[in-house]
């Protein structure tokens, strides 16, 4: 079920609401993570019911995983003990595997037949939905089980943070111990007009932003980065911006509507992102940008692999293999290792200048840096091949002219207004984080503004497309 | 903050039920039988919305089917008028055209059908129905109802209908009676509506050839022909009159098929079509196809051209001008019996359009090398 569709918003969400409050003020108040829980498995199983059966193994997998981390007695050496190390490390091996299995088995078959030779056949698997996003937040668990934190074991809180229908589909990446506290606070944990009125306003906006936004410059992206022709200056600079601005209004707009959902149930979620466009610099961007992702490939990739403890070259490598993590994690595809291998380099050379370097870059040109850096990653990260990614960097380059060319599917100026219009909103208007901040001066402006952006997206979900992270 | 929550909800439910109200009581896509606002003020601009509804709540004399060509030649730009429905698709399919036919067999009024028959809906790539299309032509009320009352594309268009009716606009071809009378489609003609593929520059030109329909991938289907013979057999048994014509196709298409190897596949599928229906081949290297002007683009006819044809098809006389002359005698009756010499007078005629290099051959050619890179020699043998 997508957030941006009508059985959502006007079907499981306004029944979710009613369910829950009713059972939350009721005698029977202690059903309500019940109802959450069969809500949210109705929820993921909307999409495809098959998958929903991999998804109860993976809890209860990961339920009794915790349950052998915390047995005391098969650890006598001390709970740092080899044993208990190598059973954390068991557990996220089959958490790995699962998604190694259906997300990457055909890409590394594929990869060793092209290279050696063999003849395996592909599977062709259907992604589970959500895979990228509940193994790592499994993994999340089993690390906080491992660290004995606060209310592990708890079966009912432990299925309701990973089911959770707000961040279950495309995150925010959040942890155990970030939501665990907040299930488990009667005084927040029910429905209240303090959690609803921000609530419904944080998605509206979010929704606002990928049904009016996202998608608008959904459709000048795939003809120039899908078709045949080799795309002139202006088609590879307009469909790379769009690009830009779809999957940030996209996926910014995801978030914020998960955030929104999550605050409706009383449930405060991580930000993830900053507007992360404004950054002048790669480091400042990885903080703004999935922000949820950024800190667990830093807490449980980066930091495992010896962070910036052991030596700067060791640093930069440290750097660049997480980023190889990051870009794979994204998608079964070289294109996205390239792109996080870039990601990679770009935040060594950030880290180098602000060690070496005799002094700070001016902000614009930091900024013109930063941006042109996010921009020629994402001809790889939306390029099917490297041929086309090849093909749309050398029109980025004015290798292939500078015409405004006749195709269908050719970038017009018209577009570039939209591309114009899309900049300035990134850069100069305030984020949501912001608005949400602001003195709304009555009651009636606030209600105000959110009808016009809750009717104007309401009134655009015909047909919805997918978010842009529903593939990872 | 609970002030605000009420606030908030009863903004946001008053807003919806208001635009719902409005986009009922206008009901601009004719899904149901309410005429608060007349229907001779409707446009049809988006028929794979409109189309499948008008089907349910018309109850028209003539249904008019086929694609983009029919529904763009054959303007009716209300959609029903005087007895006539275009419930022509842009790139309708057969699957799509046997469910309007379910559809249409329900009215009682219905006498006649008249088909612009298609040899793209035999090729085996354009298979299936359009997913929303045959949605609403199965009667899907879930987008039924968001079709047709939460849509900002229905707010859009019962705005501007209307607008229409408060300032009693309606065009001049929207005014006039179906069949389009004859002194009325010879001032069409002496002065078509823009664009039209005479006044297009070399560039938008070769743009218009480049995107023309896929000719070298096609695979005739002798399935998808078993299926159109169902279709003619189903409109027999209800005893209507099917009245089928083969559409004008611009010398620039003709020569897309001929130049990737389908020139043989689109002679064959005539000559199948004749063993099971009489119908009138408009298509063909003939005065419309070299007629530039008598298209809106590289694919469409002029509406000119298709109210000459519907008069023809109907009987009428024939307007007194050149260019409805020349639409008229460009018209081929084929049957069973003379399907041979018609075909042997197309194939003379492809003869001698293409004995020497043309506009449209060179255009055509290289508009396939950018397409597929160079093709050594056509195979016209060649069958998938």
């Amino acid at each position: 079920m997508l957030f941006n569709s009508y059985p959502f918003i006007l079907g499981f969400l306004p029944l979710m609401l009613l369910v829950y409050g009713a059972l939350a003020e009721s005698r029977w108040c202690g059903a309500t993570p019940f109802a959450l829980i069969v809500g949210s498995l109705l929820f993921y199983g909307w999409w495809n019911w098959h998958y929903l059966f991999l998804f109860l193994f993976s809890i209860a997998f990961n339920y009794l995983w915790g349950k052998v981390l915390a047995y005391k007695q098969a650890y006598p050496e001390g709970a740092q003990s080899l044993r208990r190390r190598m059973a954390l490390g068991a557990g996220i091996i089959v958490n790995v595997a699962l998604l190694g299995y259906f997300k990457y088995r055909d890409f590394l078959v594929g990869s060793f037949d092209g290279a050696m030779g063999f003849s395996w056949p592909l599977l062709h698997l259907e992604l589970p939905l959500a895979i990228s996003f509940f193994s790592f937040e499994q993994i999340t668990y089993l690390m906080s089980c491992y660290r004995e934190e606060e209310g592990t074991g708890d079966f009912v809180s432990y299925a309701m943070f990973i089911t959770f229908f707000p961040h279950l589909i495309a995150g925010p990446i959040v942890r155990y111990h970030q939501i665990y506290p907040q299930f488990n606070r009667r005084s927040e944990f029910r429905l209240s007009a303090d959690n609803l009125v921000p609530g419904l306003m944080i998605f509206a906006i979010g929704l606002f932003k990928k049904v009016i936004l996202a998608d608008t410059f959904r459709d000048s992206v795939g003809p120039v980065f899908e078709a045949h022709f080799l795309p002139s200056f202006p088609d590879a600079w307009g469909a790379t911006l769009a690009f830009a601005l779809q999957v940030y209004f996209d996926f910014s707009g995801y978030s914020d509507m998960a955030i929104g959902l999550a605050r409706m149930f009383g449930v405060r979620f991580p930000e993830n992102f900053d507007s992360p466009y404004k950054c002048t610099n790669m480091v400042e961007y990885w903080h703004r940008w999935h922000i949820t992702l950024s800190y667990f490939l830093r807490d449980y990739v980066y930091i495992p692999l010896g962070g910036n403890r052991k030596g700067e070259l060791r640093q930069h490598l440290n750097l660049f293999l997480t980023m190889l993590v990051g870009g794979l994690w994204h998608g079964a595809n070289w294109t996205f290792v390239v792109w996080g291998g870039m990601q990679g380099i770009a935040l060594s050379v950030n880290h180098s200048w602000r060690r070496h370097g005799n002094r700070r870059l001016p902000a614009l040109t930091g900024w013109a840096l930063t941006f042109g850096v996010t921009l020629f990653g994402y001809v790889f990260f939306r390029s099917a091949t490297f041929t086309r990614a090849w093909e749309i960097v050398r029109g980025m380059l004015g290798a292939n002219g500078f015409a405004w060319r006749a195709e269908f599917g050719s970038f017009t100026r018209e577009k570039y207004h939209d591309i114009v219009l899309g900049m300035l909103v990134v850069l100069f208007c305030p984020n949501r984080q912001t608005i949400m901040q602001w003195d709304w001066m009555s009651d009636y402006v606030y209600a105000a503004a959110f009808v016009v952006l809750a009717v104007v997206s309401v009134l655009n979900l015909a047909n919805p497309p997918a978010f842009v992270y529903f593939q990872f | 903050m609970a002030r605000r929550l009420r606030l908030m909800m009863f903004g946001f439910v008053a807003a919806m039920a208001a635009v719902i109200a409005f986009n009922v009581a206008v009901n601009p896509w004719g899904a149901w039988r309410i005429h608060l606002v007349s229907a001779k003020y409707r446009r049809v601009n988006l028929e794979r919305i409109v189309t499948p509804y008008l089907l349910r709540t018309s109850s028209p004399t003539t249904l008019v089917l086929g694609s983009s060509r029919v529904l763009y030649g054959i303007k009716i730009e209300q959609g029903v008028k005087d007895g006539f429905q275009n419930a022509a698709m842009s790139g309708s399919r057969l699957q799509e055209i046997s469910k309007e036919l379910d559809i249409a067999l329900r009215n009682p009024r219905l006498k006649r059908v008249i088909w612009g028959v298609e040899f793209y809906t035999i090729d085996g790539y354009v298979d299936g129905c359009n997913p929303d299309t045959c949605a609403r032509l199965d009667g899907d009320w879930g987008i039924t109802l968001t079709d047709n009352i939460m849509s900002s594309d229905t707010l859009v268009a019962s705005y501007r209908m209307v607008l229409r009716a408060l300032m009693g606009k309606v065009s001049k071809a929207a005014a006039m009676p179906v069949p389009w009378p004859a002194p009325f489609i010879c001032a069409m003609f002496a002065q078509p509506d823009p664009p039209t593929l005479a006044g297009m520059d070399a560039a938008r030109r070769f743009r218009e050839v480049s995107e023309l329909p896929e000719y070298r991938q096609f695979d005739y289907s002798p399935r998808l022909f078993a299926s159109f013979v169902d279709i003619v057999d189903r409109i027999r048994s209800a005893h209507l009159e099917l009245i089928a014509f083969v559409p004008p196709v611009n010398q620039f298409e003709l020569e897309m098929m001929r130049q990737t190897g389908r020139w043989p596949d689109f002679q064959r599928w005539k000559r199948e079509l004749a063993q099971h229906i009489s119908y009138t081949d408009f298509s063909g290297y003939n005065g419309i196809a070299r007629s530039d002007r008598m298209f809106i683009d590289a694919w469409h006819m002029e509406p000119a051209v298709g109210a000459t044809i519907m008069r023809k098809l109907l009987g009428d006389s024939i307007p007194d001008c050149a260019d409805a002359a020349v639409v008229s005698d460009s018209g081929l009756a084929v049957t069973s019996q003379n399907v041979e010499q018609v075909l042997a007078l197309q194939e003379q005629r492809k003869d001698e359009a293409t004995a020497s290099p043309n506009v449209y051959s060179t255009t055509v050619a290289a508009a396939i090398v950018k397409r597929y890179g160079p093709i050594a020699q056509p195979n016209l043998s060649a069958r998938r």
